[in-house]
């Protein structure tokens, strides 16, 4: 994972919130991914210089806290593996939870397929490409948290470049994608992994994922506004 | 769980609340100049609850809830109170209530969290990125909600449209939404939480106000976040709530079962809906209605110019359980009533907060879709061997009207719905409404519709259609497919 930029006086305060925000769906993207051995490690670390960025000012803060501290409490590797093949895993029988939008289709009864090509064509108008390796799931939570860090990417670069159109227009494309993919189904599965009782690493990233999801929402609707301040790109 | 109170040093009591409160208080040098400076006197981990006793009113405050967040504190828990120039005894009472009820605070989820959009973001505030403060919003339960049910009752209540039916479930706008909490009285399911103003929080307060007050006579003043506190006799003591539009008649009731004198509303002065008004008018009618039914006297629901005279001495507290919950509500009624009132009351009002439905076996068809939308369940269906049978228990009806547009045969008035109290009724619990039988398959003997329903279609489909109409009513869905025709 790349590394998280400092603060940069070139960004501007927008781009130094953009970047931020790229850095946490980044993290979340890998953690919601089949863990190995280094996954917990890597988690651990990147949380550590994530939360040295004042992550206290935000909404999501308390369960992002809970979170680093049950990465510092030496997650074992292979309880991780083992409970994430519980929860989300359907090779071992019947997930609990699917970590698929396609899974959670309203109304009930739609075809997957029409969830997944919905969503394709979302990344297209976004101009977000799939890597060949993720074009059988693009609606696995983790591929669209990295389309959320890709779209954070492109804000900040466009307020580097200090483009508002740019800016408001990728601002733009993370609301609505948020509103219709990512922010729209997640919640579900964090009240179903809330449900399961399970415990350990998962049931504490999902809930800091949902808080972080659904402060996002709110914060790009607000960000669409600074855009436009003056003075402020 | 473990709060503390924090109280300016210029406050000029400060000294004596904290002297003889209960719990943790300390007493910061100027804290209203620099109240995020509270991480200064508290540990993380150290308390999980806060009560801040400032000189004047403050809103959301970034930088405070930045730093009750590096506490542990959950920020939408903490109390901010506005104590300059209150005196030593009231403040007391005052700060007693705001511990009881942040302690009862149950936390928030992420979506009861909305941001405060500034008027006008600076630079400066942006580069900190603390420009932006929180607020509470109300959210949705989605396994409570009666919506897959076809109940929709909290979308005509919110004055601002922020509720929708929107991809299979209600969703809140948080955008939209300027917390009044109309919407969280309005579900009957009480599917819809405010977590900064709940039935458990009111009635911690309110025990912990009255308890501080121990034989004086105490009024409470149900006083809306919008409006500033009125100029009262110290016996009065505020409760705020978002709007007190929210409050339904028996939140007016619960203070004076737990041992309160009188009771009273106070509105909001600005941006309030004025059909929130209206609904209180109605409520406050009723309560004088019900007081005057069992004897109590009238100054008990106090009007604005009675909170400058001392409210009236209550009776001990005599009620068990939450009289702030919903499920409590007949109870609380029947409290009121049941001894002192006169036997076989019936009293319909717009504000009562029980409801009576009457249905009419002559124009019913017993298809239970009104038991199938109520929410609560004073409305069930039983469909048993070769009977359908419609009962109602008028403890459990909050008349949210959902069962009325269900019902197909509404035009001839087969079901109606009064706001009403009748002490008979609910005495008698459950009851028949309508009892019918059902149509058998003369193939498998299946249950084919109710009788009832059968004769209205057969009428509706007329001579024209009386074949086929005919063999509806034989055969059931599966066995009616081999029937030549």
């Amino acid at each position: 994972m790349k590394s998280f930029p400092r603060d940069d006086a070139a960004d501007g305060s927008g781009g130094t919130l953009a970047r931020l925000r790229h850095g946490l769906y980044r993290f979340f993207a890998a953690g919601f991914l089949e863990p190995d051995g280094n996954r917990v490690a890597a988690l651990r670390d990147v949380s550590a210089i994530l939360s040295s960025h004042g992550l206290e000012r935000f909404a999501f803060f308390g369960p992002w806290d809970r979170l680093v501290r049950t990465l510092r409490e030496n997650c074992d590797a292979r309880d991780v593996i083992s409970e994430y093949a519980l929860l989300f895993s359907s090779a071992v029988g019947r997930a609990v939870v699917s970590l698929h939008e396609s899974d959670f289709t309203v109304p009930a009864g739609t075809p997957p397929g029409r969830v997944l090509a919905d969503l394709e064509g979302d990344y297209a108008a976004l101009r977000l490409g799939l890597l060949d390796h993720l074009s059988g799931r693009p609606d696995h939570v983790s591929v669209e948290m990295e389309a959320m860090a890709a779209l954070c990417d492109r804000e900040a670069e466009a307020r580097r470049l200090r483009s508002p159109e740019c800016t408001a227009r990728t601002v733009a494309g993370e609301r609505r994608f948020l509103d219709r993919h990512l922010g729209a189904w997640f919640p579900v599965v964090a009240e179903r992994v809330g449900r399961s009782g399970a415990g350990g690493l998962y049931p504490t990233l999902v809930a800091a994922a949902h808080a972080f999801i659904v402060h996002d929402r709110e914060l790009v609707s607000v960000l669409g506004g600074v855009a436009e301040d003056e003075g402020i790109q | 769980m473990r709060a503390a109170v924090l109280l300016c040093g210029d406050l000029e009591s400060a000294a004596v609340w904290a002297a003889r409160a209960d719990g943790e208080v300390h007493v910061v040098p100027h804290l209203c100049e620099r109240p995020e400076e509270i991480d200064s006197v508290l540990r993380p981990g150290q308390v999980d609850r806060l009560v801040l006793g400032l000189c004047s009113e403050r809103g959301p405050n970034a930088e405070v809830q930045t730093s009750c967040r590096r506490l542990g504190i959950d920020p939408l828990g903490v109390e901010v109170m506005a104590l300059g120039g209150v005196s030593p005894g009231p403040g007391r009472v005052l700060l007693a209530g705001a511990v009881a009820r942040v302690k009862a605070f149950e936390g928030s989820r992420p979506e009861n969290v909305k941001l405060v959009r500034p008027e006008r973001v600076s630079r400066r505030s942006f580069l900190r990125l603390s420009a932006f403060a929180n607020t509470s919003v109300p959210s949705v339960d989605p396994d409570t909600c009666a919506g897959d049910r076809g109940c929709r009752a909290c979308i005509p209540a919110c004055p601002r449209e922020a509720i929708a039916w929107s991809r299979g479930r209600i969703r809140l706008d948080r955008e939209a939404c300027e917390p009044c909490g109309l919407c969280v009285t309005a579900c009957p399911a009480g599917a819809i939480v405010q977590p900064t103003c709940t039935a458990a929080q009111l009635e911690a307060q309110v025990v912990a106000i009255l308890s501080e007050r121990a034989e004086e006579p105490t009024g409470i003043a149900l006083v809306c976040d919008r409006s500033e506190p009125p100029e009262t006799h110290e016996g009065w003591i505020p409760v705020r709530i978002p709007c007190v539009g929210m409050a339904p008649a028996t939140w007016l009731l619960a203070p004076l079962l737990m041992g309160a004198g009188s009771v009273a509303v106070v509105p909001g002065e600005r941006g309030c809906s004025p059909r929130a008004h209206a609904a209180v008018r109605d409520r406050v009618d009723f309560i004088r209605d019900v007081l005057r039914l069992a004897g109590d006297p009238e100054a008990r629901m106090a009007d604005g110019p009675d909170l400058e005279r001392a409210p009236v001495p209550g009776a001990p507290a005599s009620f068990a359980g939450n009289p702030f919950e919903p499920s409590t509500a007949s109870a609380v009624i029947r409290s009121i009533l049941g001894v002192r009132g006169p036997s076989g009351l019936s009293l319909p009002h717009p504000g009562s907060p029980l409801g009576l439905v009457r249905i009419r076996a002559d124009a019913c068809t017993g298809c239970g879709l009104c038991a199938g939308a109520c929410p609560t369940g004073a409305l069930l269906v039983d469909e048993s061997e070769g009977a359908v049978e419609i009962t109602f228990d008028a403890r459990a009806c909050v008349p949210c009207g959902q069962c009325i547009p269900r019902c197909p045969e509404t035009i001839a008035g087969a079901i109606t719905l009064v706001p009403a109290v009748d002490l008979e009724r609910l005495g008698r619990g459950r009851e028949p409404l309508y009892e019918g039988g059902t149509a058998r398959c003369v193939a498998c003997g299946g249950p084919i519709a109710p009788l009832a329903m059968i004769e209205r279609v057969t009428k509706l489909l007329g001579t024209e259609h009386a074949p086929a109409a005919a063999v509806a009513a034989k055969y059931c869905m599966e066995c009616r497919v081999s029937v030549p025709v």
